[in-house]
């Protein structure tokens, strides 16, 4: 997936969203978080899977709660004891495979993405490229927040902060690392914003793609079959 | 393209002072402007106005007229306008859109919408002029501080800019590399560019400068070619940096017009030892401070760093680690200070081997000052990051506060103790960040190019801050392109190449080698025959002072 066009593992994450909010829950939509969890799997992108989990499990189980437990009768009886709500669990599962989907789907995309073939790719089709830009920005944003948390938590470190060891002590390290970060940030983004209109980034005009990647007919044909299957989803669901 | 400056003056957003006031100046195509000034004296600022992106993108309040080429250079993008700027911060300045330095040096020409052969072959020919070729595959975040610099520079190049604004083009590079960006600076202004450089190393700019402006407190103090004020008094009343040898000759008493190149100096020095001077006693033998073992290290998929490296460094040596860009000498103190640990070999600091020990463990007794202080600070003010180490320390408060006043007013910033480290200018950040490391009065002290950016007043100071703690016993191992900085604070000199250290000797003997600049001092104690230990500029400067009054 990470040979193929920016655009073409875009539509496949976007038609998977697509398809988790059209397809009818329960049995397809868990269906379909399945697929793509194997999909993903199958792709190289297992660590998508396991940080989807990550996700959505506490969401799961907090929908559980909220609607299989304490949701409205009719009520059924658990084997060991004590009773869920039909209704609830149902609606549970229906949007508990959705999120699964959606979440993974999402992460699986992220993991493929290419912030630099993406915006070659934008420039190649002259999409406007501020919100080019932007989308690449805000997806990169995390990596340099990240960056810039890991030298700031290192400068603490060479002072004397413990961050490492028990759950409380990293717990307790949390509050004097966000506030520097924060401020960190913006004085950051002061500077970025002189070096990204001294580079020319904000400049408006047409731009040229340096090495564009490559559109092959495949990509193509998966991207228009993403769409079909879409609209065939839709028109299939809207159907009487 | 000319630059015709009008009253201009200029005050950042919520601040009360000036940060330039009153400027007015004519600046010419085909030349090398290089301003200059004490810290904060308005350099930075006046490259920002007349790039137009001060107050356009900083903020801030504008009087006065920047006129170039017939238009306000606010109104217009820089880029566009055939302007080029670089800020001080190399760190900052990457584009984040490239995936390698190729594309990166390619980011100005794309944004300006070349044809693609067009930005290839000037991307080729930016890469072959600053001499960062073999960088072209590297990914731009994994640069070293003197390649980030040189890779932002090939990207100005590449956009073939008519304006050049540089803020301290030279804090990170490596000698060779000075001499080929100054080299370029030259040509560049030559063939008809203006090229305008802030720069507190005068003996980068000695030679490459057309005209020399110094700034005091946002006023143009001294406008005229670079020789005659370097030579003369006014630049160093104004608290501005002379050349290495203008300053050795000052400080000997030499009478203005002094000579501003060591050669110059050499002329005026008796070819004749001094008797009566002898080395200082070598320091006794202690347990090293730190000591790498047949020490292997490479960064996850990458090359390696370190092969087999061995060094040690005891109680008082004050060490300097010297080499290319990219010889992995970040990297050494990276795992002196257990930031990161060795494949192979071991890294012992303090003592005991680093292997699953954190840099937590060794502070407060080590200090590390990280290559970019702007990530380095953390705490509301200036005071309270100085105490951020000693609270973790768990000293009481009023030892805290007492050491804090003192390191503050050992490196002269009591005066914005209550700003916010943030709110200073870089090189001010860099001091902030060196007080915070000394507050607790570590045994180790890992410093990555303490003087990056300072002026003369300020280096001197961390020379004596460095030089009073040395002889209390402090082991000090320092990164340095400085060298008139390396041979006045440091005793011992390594020299780092291809991962290895391929010299371990008295600095004098690493100063005096062709890679690294030779400072005055040091040429003047080699004419003089003077030992090592009593090759200082002070102990230099009383010689030729003896010598003068014979």
């Amino acid at each position: 997936m990470k040979r193929a066009h920016p655009f073409t593992s875009g539509a496949i994450a976007l038609a998977l969203i697509a398809l988790a909010l059209i397809l009818p829950a329960p049995r397809t939509t868990i269906g379909l978080y399945l697929m793509i969890c194997i999909g993903s799997w199958l792709a190289g992108a297992g660590r998508a899977v396991w940080l989807g989990l990550l996700v959505v499990v506490p969401l799961w189980l907090l929908l559980f709660v909220m609607h299989g437990v304490l949701g409205d009768p009719p009520r059924f009886a658990m084997p060991w004891g004590g009773t869920l709500s039909a209704a609830g669990v149902a609606w549970t599962l229906e949007q508990g495979s959705r999120l699964g989907a959606i979440v993974t789907a999402s992460l699986a995309f992220a993991t493929w993405f290419d912030p630099h073939r993406f915006l070659q790719a934008a420039i190649e089709r002259r999409w406007p490229w501020s919100a080019a830009f932007l989308l690449v920005a805000t997806l990169d944003a995390a990596e340099r927040f990240g960056e810039q948390a890991r030298q700031l938590r290192e400068a603490q470190r060479t002072r004397g902060l413990r961050v490492r060891g028990s759950f409380t002590l990293r717990a307790r390290a949390i509050p004097a690392l966000v506030f520097p970060l924060l401020l960190a940030s913006l004085t950051e983004a002061d500077d970025r914003a002189l070096a990204l209109e001294s580079r020319g980034l904000t400049h408006r005009g047409v731009r040229t793609a340096i090495d564009p990647p490559r559109d092959t007919p495949s990509d193509r044909v998966v991207r228009w079959g993403a769409l079909a299957i879409v609209v065939a989803a839709l028109i299939w669901r809207v159907s009487p | 393209m000319r630059f015709i400056t009008q009253r201009l003056a200029f005050r950042y957003p919520a601040q009360e002072q000036l940060a330039l006031d009153g400027v007015d100046l004519t600046i010419l195509p085909g030349e090398v402007t290089w301003l200059t000034g004490a810290l904060g004296s308005g350099t930075s600022t006046l490259l920002l106005t007349l790039s137009g992106l001060a107050p356009r993108i900083t903020g801030g309040v504008r009087t006065g007229a920047v006129e170039c080429n017939g238009h306000d250079p606010a109104e217009r993008h820089p880029l566009v306008d055939g302007i080029a700027y670089l800020g001080a911060a190399p760190g900052l300045q990457l584009s984040g859109v490239a995936k390698c330095v190729r594309d990166e040096i390619a980011v100005g020409p794309m944004n300006l919408g070349w044809p693609r052969e067009r930005i290839v072959a000037a991307v080729a020919e930016a890469m072959r002029r600053v001499g960062v070729s073999q960088l072209a595959d590297r990914a731009p975040a994994a640069l070293s501080g003197g390649e980030t610099q040189r890779v932002l520079l090939a990207a100005l190049l590449a956009a073939a800019p008519r304006v050049w604004l540089l803020d301290e083009p030279f804090s990170a590079l490596d000698r060779s590399s000075r001499h080929t960006v100054g080299i370029l600076l030259q040509e560049l202004a030559r063939a008809g560019a203006t090229v305008v450089v802030s720069c507190e190393d005068a003996d980068s700019m000695v030679d490459i400068a057309d005209r020399l402006i110094v700034l005091q407190r946002g006023s143009v103090a001294l406008d005229d070619a670079p020789h005659p004020l370097l030579a003369g008094d006014a630049l160093l009343a104004a608290g501005a940096s002379t050349t290495d040898a203008a300053t050795l000759a000052a400080v000997a008493l030499f009478r203005a017009p002094r000579p501003i190149s060591t050669a110059a100096l050499l002329l005026q020095v008796p070819l004749r030892v001094v008797p009566g001077v002898e080395a200082l006693p070598a320091a006794p033998p202690d347990a090293p401070r730190l000591a790498l073992q047949q020490v292997n290290f490479g960064y996850k998929s990458g090359p390696p760093i370190l092969t087999e490296t061995n060094l040690t460094v005891a109680a008082g040596d004050a060490v300097g680690l010297f080499g290319m860009n990219g010889a992995g000498k970040s990297t050494l103190l990276r795992l002196a200070m257990a930031l990161e640990h060795p494949i192979g070999g071991v890294v012992r600091t303090l003592g005991e081997a680093t292997a699953g020990r954190g840099p937590e463990d060794l502070a407060p007794r080590v200090g590390f000052l990280f290559p970019q202080p702007e990530r380095q600070l953390f705490a509301a003010s200036v005071r309270a990051e100085c105490a951020v180490a000693p609270m973790l320390a768990g000293w009481e408060p009023d030892r805290i506060r007492a050491a804090t006043s003192a390191v503050l007013a050992e490196l002269d910033l009591l005066d914005v103790a209550n700003e916010h480290p943030y709110d200073l200018p870089l090189p001010r950040r860099r001091l902030v960040a060196l007080a915070s490391i000394l507050v607790t009065d570590p045994i180790l002290l890992l410093l990555d190019e303490p003087t990056a950016g300072l002026d003369g007043a300020s280096r001197e100071r961390v020379v004596a801050v460095l030089r009073k703690r040395v002889a209390q016993g402090v082991a000090v191992l320092a990164i340095t392109h400085d060298a008139a900085f390396a041979h006045e604070a440091l005793d011992r000199g390594l020299l780092l190449s291809q991962g290895r250290i391929v010299h371990d000797g008295a600095v004098r003997d690493v100063l005096n080698d062709r890679e690294l600049s030779r400072p005055a001092a040091l040429a003047v104690a080699l004419r003089l025959g003077l030992p090592s230990g009593a090759d200082r500029r002070l102990d230099v400067a009383k010689v030729l002072t003896s010598a003068q009054r014979m």
